[in-house]
């Protein structure tokens, strides 16, 4: 038996991965982002902040996002995610819950209005 | 106005630097939710030579222009915020424009001459995708007016 409810995963987020290229000119990865899979989540709220860096006040907020083990699980590297507040979070680590029940999906986004 | 508006207005009359980065070129510091690329510009010291009476007539402005840019376009972040960063440099570096002060009325145009110091690149890799930074220098010799600028 899962130790998830499903019940709580009530949250329909968007999980997108990066394609990446490189700039003919600069040599520096650029990443195209594509839908992979449209999941159902539970949303652990963390915490919200305000920070000031590249000359701009920069609001962020910050979470984690609970849904069912998947065979292959995302990484920070090249998955990033749509939550369900139609903001782009950058996966910030995946933590395993139980033995291959779920997964934890840490994540922060930009705070401002979307 | 000061030297800071008046070079700002002239380099934001550039097609080339208008179609890069709009009129996204702020004092201080970027709006919260600016659109990339975009720039920030100030006045890092202005220099204004003791006359023997009155006030200065001459003064020499250090000018800085900071372009952040985010991936976007199919073009990395570091190629953005170049080619912003070349577009303004391209418009002020050994120019002599004459700058238009249009606070007071008839405009006032005033005698500048610019030149290029120095250039650095950065980057913010955790915001908004990974932001590049190119900052770059300018030295502002002009004409004040009345102890304007």
């Amino acid at each position: 038996m899962s130790g998830l409810s499903a019940g709580a995963l009530d949250r329909e987020i968007t999980l997108q991965t990066a394609t990446v290229s490189t700039d003919d000119t600069t040599g520096q990865e650029v990443q195209s982002w594509d839908d992979e899979e449209t999941i159902w989540a539970q949303w652990l709220p963390g915490s919200a902040r305000e920070l000031w860096q590249a000359r701009q006040i920069d609001a962020t907020i910050e979470g984690g996002y609970v849904v069912y083990d998947m065979s292959s699980r995302p990484t920070p590297e090249v998955n990033r995610i749509i939550g369900h507040d139609g903001r782009t979070y950058d996966l910030k680590g995946v933590t395993e819950m139980g033995r291959g029940e779920g997964l934890l999906l840490a994540v922060a986004a930009r705070a401002e209005a979307v | 106005m000061t030297i800071r508006d008046l070079i700002r207005d002239y380099v934001l009359a550039d097609a080339t630097v208008a179609s890069l980065i709009g009129t996204r070129i702020y004092p201080d510091q970027l709006p919260q939710k600016v659109t990339y690329p975009a720039a920030v510009i100030l006045s890092v010291d202005i220099v204004r030579p003791n006359p023997l009476r009155g006030v200065a007539s001459l003064a020499s402005a250090r000018v800085q222009f900071d372009v952040y840019a985010s991936p976007g376009n199919g073009q990395s972040s570091r190629a953005r915020a170049d080619a912003a960063g070349t577009a303004i440099r391209n418009r002020l570096d050994g120019q002599a424009p004459t700058l238009s002060d249009t606070s007071v009325s008839p405009a006032v145009g005033v005698n500048a001459w610019v030149r290029f110091d120095l250039e650095t690149e950065n980057a913010e890799p955790e915001l908004d995708g990974g932001l590049s930074r190119h900052t770059a220098d300018y030295f502002v010799q002009y004409q004040t007016r009345t102890g304007a600028y």
